[in-house]
């Protein structure tokens, strides 16, 4: 059985205190958390040991490291470390991080799988750059992948045996105000054997090399009873088993042979390496915004200058677990002869506008703009989602094209509308940021609702030669505020809503500059 | 003229942890979207002209560095700023992907001053 030496099981673990370290400071800087971690233990032992260690579920970050470290080693946190981690870097509300740092389950575990390998790469990006830092002939670190669940009955799934010797350096983790957990770092001691013995650094890595993770992961056989692969998906991802362990694969980007570069500062709270005390503690805190600096060269080239004005957002409060009873209706098809007929623009146009509006002085050029077509001021791109597609689909389509409108329907036949009012008005009041400390699964759950069952329908419509009066009109009595322009056949053209009408109304008043576009998507929701 | 952002990640979680930190810089974005891909960015990029773009290296089917040299041919981007977001370690890739036409970087682990100082000069 090889047995790494003392001095180099008592380097690794310096290393790793640094390491950890890093972690904490990152994290502490990128989510503004006070973070802190303190080694507990060092001790070698055969893999199955780890179970005394680890007794619920983990997430076990796998890393390949080249080098003078060369072969796989692991990064494993227990399960208040999964939840509480991966709860942080999507801003989980406080009592839903503690509840499943403490009960919860694989199923939980894996809705965060995606936060949990995020938290694997920033982990492994932070001990590369110690490394690269402290150790002589480290060349890179590339997180092969991520595994959550129970392994020690199948050890394999991590890449290792039972009876596999490791050295396990082990510390308590904290992020305030949530409870401590166990993290550990596990070397198999064959590993340690081989430490310094490093290969001559290898020409650097194509550029393309990183990109491909077929080839930076070599492939191994699973068995069928194996845990779930979760490759990163292209599309949709599929739905996870909730029963099984998750291991999901993506090497971080490889780094740099190691570089020459001047080290980092230190950083306050840092153990610093050769000063390896009885147990290490490691603090790491938020600095506060700080008007920003000169640009340094060092990440960029691109100078700076002065900050600018905080951004902010909010929106309304709806009722709790409601349908929204307002819903969008334009014209029926078969009432759009009442718009399209009367085209006479002022008359039957103007005839529903406030008689004061009316009898103040007309602005010059309101008649014109009045009279404008559908297809002279609809937006052309108008994005769609399909019947089965749920809540939180449909708000992050209106997240990414800042629209409050998505036209709901299967290769292009229209079957229904969705308006910011009918997603507020279908999740549950606690998915908002005010009401977050309260928020409960069941509440996430409202996310999850297919959006058929919240559309409205059906779709009143105008076709593209609908004068402006004639939709404001069609707005006014059916209460929508927003048609979809529609040709003969019924194919979707466009749509106008009422920040395309007012806009229109605005503009014709020579006198005043109106440009850009207001928000118009429902709030983030994580 | 209000300024437009694109970010483009093949992590959903990363892609909100970008646009989270962003709004904490202080810096405002007119219009926001997000790319899962370097194909679907570029599908996007297609469409109309976007002022900022947050990319990603790492990504399948098309990484960053190929996204990068791709929207450089479209006309729509020939003023659009394209800042690469990556590992601090991933110096020989940052090199590359500059050659082939971004703007700049930005390494993680990132923090809303970061973005502050990269993405104000853009902005004005």
């Amino acid at each position: 059985m090889a047995v790494a030496g003392t001095d180099i099981v008592t380097r690794i673990a310096e290393l790793s205190d640094d390491a950890f370290a890093a972690f904490c400071e990152d994290i502490a800087g990128m989510f503004g958390v006070e973070m802190r971690c303190e080694r507990r233990q060092m001790q070698t032992l055969p893999v199955r040991g780890l179970r005394d260690h680890f007794k619920k579920l983990v997430v076990v970050h796998l890393s390949k490291a080249d080098g003078a470290l060369d072969g796989t080693f692991h990064l494993v946190f227990d399960q208040g470390g999964l939840f509480v981690l991966s709860g942080v870097i999507v801003m989980l509300p406080e009592t839903r991080i503690i509840e499943e740092a403490k009960r919860g389950s694989i199923e939980d575990a894996t809705n965060l799988q995606d936060a949990a390998r995020e938290v694997g790469n920033l982990l492994v990006g932070s001990w590369d750059r110690i490394f690269r830092e402290e150790c002589p002939g480290h060349q890179h670190f590339v997180k092969t992948s991520t595994f959550i669940g129970k392994p020690w009955d199948k050890p394999e799934q991590i890449e290792l045996q039972a009876n596999t010797e490791v050295a396990v350096v082990l510390y308590e983790m904290a992020i305030e105000p949530y409870p401590p957990f166990t993290c550990a770092a596990v070397f198999p001691t064959a590993l340690l054997d081989r430490f310094g013995q490093a290969k001559p650094p290898a020409e650097p890595a194509p550029p393309e090399a990183p990109n491909k993770p077929q080839d930076a992961v070599p492939a191994k056989p699973v068995e069928p009873s194996a845990p779930v692969v979760a490759q990163k998906p292209a599309g949709p991802a599929a739905p996870p088993k909730p029963a099984e362990p998750v291991i999901s694969q993506k090497p971080t980007e490889p780094v740099a042979p190691a570089a020459s570069g001047s080290p980092a500062p230190d950083s306050p709270g840092k153990v610093q390496a050769g000063e390896k005390p009885a147990t290490a503690r490691i603090e790491a805190k938020a600095v506060p915004p700080q008007t920003p600096q000169p640009a340094a060269a060092k990440d960029g080239d691109i100078p700076s200058s002065a900050p600018a004005d905080l951004a902010n957002g909010s929106n309304g409060v709806i009722s709790p677990g409601r349908r929204s009873p307002s819903i969008d209706v334009g014209l029926l098809p078969s009432e759009l002869a009442t718009v399209e007929g009367g085209v006479a623009p002022r008359p039957a146009g103007l005839s529903f506008l406030d008689s004061a509006y009316i009898q103040s002085v007309p602005q010059p050029g309101l008649a014109e703009v009045l009279s404008q077509r559908a297809s002279d001021i609809m937006e052309k791109d108008v994005v769609w989602a399909g019947p089965e597609e749920t809540v939180q689909d449909v708000i992050a389509k209106m997240q990414q094209h800042n629209v409050g409108y998505v036209l709901i329907g299967v290769n292009g036949v229209l079957e229904g509308l969705v308006s910011n009012s009918n997603i507020l008005g279908a999740v549950s009041l606690y998915l908002r940021p005010m009401f977050a400390k309260w928020r409960r699964p069941q509440d996430d759950a409202t996310l999850g609702v297919k959006v058929k069952w919240i559309m409205s329908r059906p779709v009143r419509t105008v076709r593209p030669d609908a004068t402006l009066a004639g939709m404001i009109e069609s707005m006014r009595r059916c209460g929508g505020r927003c048609l979809p322009v529609v040709d003969a056949k019924g194919a979707v053209q466009g749509m106008v809503t009422v920040f395309d009408i007012l806009l229109r109304i605005l503009e014709s008043d020579k006198s005043m500059s109106w440009q850009g576009r207001p928000p118009q998507a429902p709030p983030l929701m994580i | 003229m209000g300024k437009s952002l694109m970010i483009v990640d093949d992590s959903a979680t990363m892609r909100k942890i970008i646009m989270r930190t962003v709004r904490m810089s202080g810096l405002e974005f007119e219009r926001t979207e997000e790319a899962g891909s370097g194909v679907e960015a570029l599908e996007k990029l297609k469409t109309g002209p976007v002022d900022v773009v947050l990319c990603d290296i790492n990504m399948p089917e098309m990484n960053g560095t190929e996204m990068v040299k791709q929207a450089r041919q479209l006309p729509t981007c020939a003023s659009t700023k394209i800042i690469m977001v990556s590992t601090e370690s991933a110096e020989d890739l940052i090199k590359q992907v500059m050659a082939d036409g971004a703007d700049g970087y930005i390494t993680k682990p990132f923090t809303p001053e970061k973005f502050q100082e990269k993405l104000t000069p853009l902005l004005n």
